[in-house]
């Protein structure tokens, strides 16, 4: 495994024996670490459950049952829907009073103007001031409709102008959904030749390499990670937010991918 | 199956193939199970690093894309386990002891077993990161490049700590 003859020995590896054979064997006899056989086990059976098709919960001769009450669910449902629904307000009705109606109801009827200062002028006191209340109630109601009209006819506009203008619509799922373009790996040519350290450099690299790891910050969180590459899509930075995604990808091979950025 | 590369057995596991994880894991297991022995301080934090780090590796096969190298995608995700572990304690913590004595070797002359324990001590004795990169090198077989990317960082940085992990080493056998 550690042998000089290791394919994946890059050429600047094959360049740097790095590490001399006196320690390579002192390693060797540290002796060799191997799992117990329990902890084997527990892998393996765990490896062989992920990938196991899940049984059918029903037997196929069933299927048929489960198609008519599935059906059968549908139509009452439906029937329960329409029994409950509302007929539809009607328009009020044109045709005139029966003689002797109380003279409330009798203002719902549209008449001359004529027709209804008679009939005011007939009217108690507290009838008029019940007709004016309700006068006042259906202004109110259609001084309300009015902006919500003008609200939603200005949203419309504006959507048209958006598209109009050429400005970008807002993100999508099938946009996110899109290939993440693979970057071509460098070349070994490309890389930068190795700088030899200074001897103050290297006492400051060997001090905080002696700290220790878990009170460094060079670790991301991979939580906020993926805000901010939710956040790049968000703001139309797809480009930046796919090589972003790449390079979490392989900082964190293992970590649960949210369903709005799955690749 | 036998002859298959690393990555097309783990792509083969990934497709619902559950020999080809059998094949991949008798080749890792040592590998794997040495670089957390090495690092956690007895042997049931191993284990459960150990096995946690699979259990990983399991729950991430469709994720698995070739490249990277499996070895390397495989001690990244057990890189990130051992962090996640290591977070976990607390930062007052001392740092974790390496691997203890494992066997005894009766037929060795006292000056190499003093020398073998100096060296062991060594080990122990390396820093975190220094640790991991000579561990990575001599148990997991990776070069520098693949170390660097491992552990996240600059491949001069990953240069530099397998060097001074192998300078402290060579002094102990030396003193």
């Amino acid at each position: 495994m550690s042998g000089t003859d290791d394919p994946m020995r890059g050429p600047r590896d094959q360049a740097m024996d790095d590490v001399p054979e006196e320690v390579r064997e002192a390693w060797a006899k540290l002796g060799a670490a191997e799992p117990p056989d329990l902890v084997d086990l527990a892998v393996l059976n765990r490896a062989r459950a992920a990938v196991e098709r899940p049984r059918s919960g029903r037997p196929w001769s069933f299927g048929w049952m489960h198609t008519l009450t599935t059906t059968a669910v549908l139509v009452l449902g439906v029937t329960v829907l329409m029994q409950f629904r509302e007929p539809a307000p009607s328009l009020p009705e044109t045709r005139p009073a029966p003689q002797g109606a109380a003279p409330e109801r009798e203002m719902d009827a549209p008449r001359a103007s004529g027709t209804i200062d008679h009939e005011l002028r007939r009217m108690s006191p507290e009838a008029l001031d019940r007709v004016q209340g309700r006068n006042d109630a259906a202004a109110a109601a259609a001084g309300a409709a009015v902006p919500e009209a003008e609200s939603a006819a200005d949203e419309a506009d504006l959507m048209s102008r958006k598209s109009e203008s050429g400005e970008p619509a807002p993100l999508r799922l099938r946009d996110l959904a899109a290939p993440v373009e693979e970057a071509p790996p460098p070349s070994p040519a490309a890389a930068p030749a190795p700088i030899p350290m200074t001897a103050p450099e290297a006492d400051a690299e060997e001090a905080k390499q002696a700290q220790p790891l878990q009170e460094r910050q060079e670790v991301r969180d991979p939580d906020a990670w993926l805000e901010e590459i939710r956040a790049l899509f968000a703001a139309g930075e797809l480009d930046t937010a796919r090589k972003q995604l790449e390079a979490f990808l392989a900082a964190y091979p293992d970590h649960p991918l949210p369903e709005d950025l799955q690749p | 199956m036998n002859g298959d590369s690393d990555e097309a057995l783990m792509i083969a596991y990934a497709q619902g193939q559950a020999v080809a994880f059998e094949q991949l894991y008798a080749r890792w297991r040592q590998p794997l199970y040495a670089y957390f022995r090495r690092h956690a301080g007895d042997e049931a934090t191993a284990n459960d690093l150990y096995q946690g780090c699979w259990e990983k590796v399991i729950g991430a096969r469709r994720r698995y894309r070739h490249p990277p190298p499996f070895r390397a995608w495989l001690f990244r995700i057990a890189h990130n386990h051992l962090v996640d572990h290591w977070r976990a304690q607390k930062p007052s913590a001392p740092l974790p002891p390496g691997l203890a004595a494992d066997e005894d070797h009766p037929g060795e002359s006292l000056d190499e077993q003093a020398r073998q324990a100096r060296f062991r001590a060594a080990v122990d004795a390396l820093p975190d990161d220094q640790r991991e990169a000579i561990v990575l090198r001599l148990e997991a077989g990776l070069g520098v490049e693949q170390i660097a990317e491992v552990t996240g960082v600059g491949v001069e940085t990953a240069k530099s700590r397998l060097r001074y992990a192998t300078r402290k080493l060579k002094e102990a056998l030396q003193s």
